[in-house]
């Protein structure tokens, strides 16, 4: 039986910390759901550890990376043979793991990354977040030589040799963007399925209006930083 | 011996000084101070070789020889700045490894206890 974790990384999620733990692991039966606090200041430790969750406490705030590494070293040293990245604040519906889990399964791809724009239908954003979409996925196209739709998405299901990789570097300023780099530059293979994503059920994006333009410039950069990086390993 | 020559080299003397007496008194670990006293070495040889900046004004096409000094001296802090930049980087590496490892433990820890 393959072990799987599904990796939350929080940061004073205690609004909604408790929903995603029960619907992730009511989704996929036998999950373990590993929560790691990046140093939250409220009780998410708490109540995830209230409904069955492990909960790792990072000593102080640490950043997404950093704390996505950490649940990636966890499963690496508690013997999993999959792992998946879920957000904690909702967005994510966890019905659509199982499909990545069983993409990995197959063994042609070493990862698979839930895209909101790889089908057309569903939700449709402003035109200026579409320009900004379009610009990634050409720099994207340019720096990895293959279409990625949603490089900035943030659920992700890993095989075990990506994360035995994941666990010694994943980058800490744009993670998600800049892992997808990191992956093909060392020849893991990825995917990307559509997904819908739900509105978060708490808190605010923190991409918002005229940060949005200042966010993908500093996204673009660290792409073409990391690109730029020798291969690790 | 001109007066500057002379203030100079006092200055420079009191660096090194003041930075050996770092070392000696553990507060300064020498791998940070080599530069440091790379530096002072260097600013005590032009003070007692005053020559050395008419040498090197002639050759960078300075045309007031005091001047060779402002760009030696930017040149330094620049290397030096990112001497400690690249310190700075690898600490907070090392800093990240730290706080994953205590939380991996502690979360161990408890499942135990």
């Amino acid at each position: 039986m393959d072990k799987i974790l599904a990796i939350v990384p929080a940061y004073n999620e205690s609004a909604t910390i408790e929903l995603v733990i029960k619907e992730i692991s009511e989704s996929v039966p036998g999950i373990d759901i590993c929560v790691i606090d990046d140093g939250s200041i409220d009780d998410t430790a708490e109540r995830a550890r209230g409904v069955g969750a492990i909960v790792i406490s990072l000593p102080f705030n640490m950043g997404i990376g950093a704390a996505v590494q950490t649940g990636f070293m966890y499963a690496v040293q508690n013997q999993y043979n999959y792992a998946v990245q879920v957000d904690a604040d909702g967005q994510h519906d966890p019905s659509y793991i199982n499909q990545m889990i069983s993409i990995l399964k197959q063994n042609n791809y070493d990862v698979v990354s839930g895209s909101r724009f790889l089908n057309k239908s569903g939700y449709k954003s402003p035109w200026l977040r579409r320009l900004g979409i379009k610009i990634l996925e050409l720099i994207n196209r340019v720096f990895i030589k293959q279409k990625i739709t949603d490089c900035t998405s943030g659920f992700r299901a890993f095989n075990r040799r990506a994360l035995e990789f994941l666990a010694q570097y994943y980058p800490e300023d744009y993670p998600e963007p800049e892992v997808l780099i990191v992956l093909k530059k060392n020849k893991f293979r990825v995917i990307e399925i559509p997904v819908v994503m739900r509105n978060r059920l708490g808190g605010t994006s923190s991409i918002r209006g005229f940060k949005s333009l200042h966010y993908m410039i500093k996204v673009i950069l660290a792409i073409i930083m990391e690109s730029l990086k020798g291969v690790k390993k | 011996m001109k007066q500057i020559q002379v203030i100079a080299l006092i200055a420079a003397i009191g660096l090194l000084i003041v930075i050996l007496e770092l070392i000696r008194r553990r507060k300064l670990k020498e791998r940070f101070a080599l530069l440091w006293l790379f530096s002072a070495i260097i600013l005590i040889v032009f003070a007692i070789w005053s020559k050395l900046l008419d040498i090197l004004a002639k050759i960078m096409g300075i045309y007031y020889p005091p001047l060779v000094l402002v760009p030696i001296i930017i040149f330094i802090v620049i290397v030096l700045y990112i001497y400690f930049s690249v310190i700075v980087s690898k600490q907070s590496e090392q800093i990240k490894k730290l706080a994953q490892k205590i939380a991996l433990l502690e979360e161990k820890l408890a499942k135990k206890g």
